[in-house]
């Protein structure tokens, strides 16, 4: 699998580092790490990445889905949700965002390499 | 798709039940408004029908008695004429007493051809007035003929004259004959019906519709002609009683009128309420029940909200719970990943034992994932599945139905013992979970085409999951390939929450 690109938007130390960690030994890079929605869009402008994973509950005002609609404005870039909110609404939210995956927390390594898998087919 | 999410249940509902009700209510509220209002024109028009009947009747009777005693006159003057013993002073005190206990007859008189008076009933016969007396001896039938209303000069009182003339043998004449009625009785007895501010009570002619006599008094109406007013076109065209709703000519306003015509005398009684006196209380009590069925609405509607908002509340409280409890075991989950990311070989059985502590706390985070509504149970389908994922293994399920839900109790330590048969199975390897439920026992039965080792430490944890906290039985049936049973009862627990 093509090495890619990744964007992580998550407000968890421990989920970062071992997210960090998991994407390594997959053979993709981390190429920024933001806590807060707002930044995200600034920086999937700056750095294009090939994958946003996304939190839902995030610092700040902006909210996961509320920075993937923004993302999706001026990007077709991939976004995995991972996130705890596993409810019907959230999912429901998440849905209606093209080029999306959800995953619920906790990602193992299975989990992502599986989601990867998923969106390589997609694109 | 969470569990969860699948159970949920319509938040819409109880909104939709409160549009039927509220609907029903309505319903409820326009019939009410319908009958009541149907109700107050009936009751409105059977008592003034009755008032009305009431009335006619008086004046039917005092007409009659008049007639009578003119007919009792007739035969004792004929009686006098022939040569009988009778004489006047004896017709006098014979129409006293048949005139006594009435008080509506002011009196009757007879009279000679010449106008001279014979006999009285009384001294104040009201009738020897100018008027009177013009018209008295002026009619030549015999048939009874009625005056207008008239003024009594005595007493100042509104009268109505009765007279006939009369004839002896041979076409003789023999005199008139007149009765005056006090038509101020009926006045004090109209007074007496409750007809409202605007309402009125009255006798008319059936002829013309000339005014007799009215309540509330109006003498400047009095013999007013009102001819072609509803009640006496209905007279005119044979009706005898009715009620008629019209607008009057003189003051403009609408009532519901009774009429009664009076059988065999040219009168007939008429009983008139106003429209808006019938209907102010019907109108008031409807405008109440609006207002009442309004505020039953608002309350109840305004008390679906906030109950809908704590709901909610408690809802998003329990999911916060729930999640923030999902979280942490994630975040245990993460620091033992990030700490198995560290050892290398020559730490293999540190390593092995923080997989296995990793695999039974993960255990612990998708029996939470898999959890029901009411946070009591475990889709257990979902457990068994999400768990031969997270180990690698194809596992075919054999369960039914597919939503059925084990306790929390149960499906932990149950969810545990899968845990460690899938981890100690062959990778990739087909595994078969079977479950039925016999009467009151669960049993589960778990194949697998390969060999399954425990190690004495790990068999050891599922015999004491099952023995002590299930209180059941584990029996390996084979060990290549592997196959075993694990049953336990279900009545061990029981559910705690109730929805």
């Amino acid at each position: 699998m093509k090495s890619k690109k990744v964007l992580l938007v998550e407000d968890e130390a421990i989920t970062i580092l071992f997210l960090t960690k998991v994407l390594e030994r997959l053979g993709h890079s981390i190429i920024a790490v933001t806590a807060r929605g707002e930044e995200a869009l600034d920086l999937v402008k700056t750095h294009e990445p090939d994958l946003v994973i996304m939190d839902i509950g995030l610092a700040g005002d902006v909210d996961g889905i509320e920075a993937a609609h923004q993302i999706r404005r001026i990007s077709n870039v991939h976004i995995l949700f991972a996130s705890g909110y596993n409810n019907a609404e959230t999912l429901s939210l998440t849905a209606k965002i093209p080029f999306t995956l959800f995953r619920s927390k906790p990602l193992g390594f299975e989990n992502l390499r599986d989601a990867f898998d998923t969106l390589s087919i997609i694109e | 798709m969470s569990s969860y999410a699948r159970t949920r249940t319509n938040r819409a509902l109880p909104f939709l039940l409160f549009g039927a009700w509220s609907v029903f209510l309505f319903l409820v509220l326009g019939f009410f408004i319908y009958s009541t209002w149907k109700a107050t024109e009936t009751t409105a028009n059977e008592t003034s029908a009755n008032e009305a009947r009431i009335l006619a009747n008086s004046l039917d009777s005092a007409l009659r008695r008049i007639e009578a005693i003119m007919d009792w006159t007739e035969v004792a003057v004929r009686r006098i004429e022939s040569g009988g013993s009778l004489i006047d002073e004896a017709i006098t005190s014979q129409l006293v007493s048949l005139t006594r206990n009435f008080q509506e007859i002011t009196g009757i008189t007879y009279y000679s051809p010449d106008g001279s008076k014979r006999a009285s009933s009384s001294t104040l016969a009201c009738i020897m007035n100018e008027d009177s007396k013009a018209l008295v001896f002026t009619n030549s039938h015999t048939s009874l003929e009625y005056s207008a209303t008239l003024d009594c000069d005595e007493t100042g009182k509104h009268i109505l004259v009765a007279h006939r003339a009369l004839y002896g043998e041979g076409e003789k004449p023999l005199g008139y004959i007149a009765g005056s009625v006090d038509l101020s009785f009926y006045e004090a007895l109209f007074s007496r019906i409750k007809v409202g501010q605007n309402g009125m009570v009255s006798f008319r002619r059936a002829d013309t519709s000339r005014l007799v006599v009215r309540w509330p008094i109006i003498t400047e109406q009095i013999n007013n002609l009102a001819p072609g007013i509803p009640p006496q076109l209905a007279i005119s065209e044979g009706a005898k009683e009715g009620v008629i709703q019209y607008r009057g000519g003189t003051d403009g306003i609408e009532r519901i009128f009774a009429f009664q015509r009076i059988e065999g005398y040219p009168f007939y009684a008429l009983v008139g309420r106003e429209v808006g006196d019938v209907f102010d209380s019907w109108l008031l009590n409807s405008v109440i029940a609006v207002l009442v069925t309004l505020l039953l609405l608002f309350t109840s509607g305004i008390f679906l909200i906030q109950l809908d908002k704590n709901l909610n509340l408690k809802n998003r409280l329990i999911h916060e719970l729930l999640h923030r409890t999902n979280n942490s075991l994630q975040l245990v989950l993460s620091l033992v990943q990030l700490s198995l990311f560290q050892f290398e070989s020559p730490n293999q059985n540190s390593k092995t034992l923080l997989e296995v502590f990793y695999s039974r706390v993960r255990t612990l985070s998708l029996a939470q994932k898999c959890i029901t509504r009411d946070f009591s149970s475990v889709i257990f389908r979902d457990l068994i599945v999400a768990l031969a994922q997270e180990t690698g293994q194809e596992v075919r399920v054999n369960l039914e139905p597919p939503q059925y839900s084990l306790l929390l109790d149960f499906a932990v330590p149950l969810g545990l013992v899968l845990n460690e048969l899938f981890e100690n199975s062959p990778d990739k390897s087909q595994v078969d979970v079977e479950i039925t439920q016999i009467t009151n026992k669960l049993v589960m039965g778990y194949r697998v085409n390969g060999l399954l080792k425990l190690s004495s430490d790990t068999e050891n944890l599922v015999r004491t999951l099952i023995a002590h906290q299930l209180s059941g039985n584990f029996a390996i049936l084979a060990l290549d390939p592997f196959e075993c049973t694990v049953d336990f009862p279900l009545d061990l627990y029981s559910n705690r929450i109730h929805v």
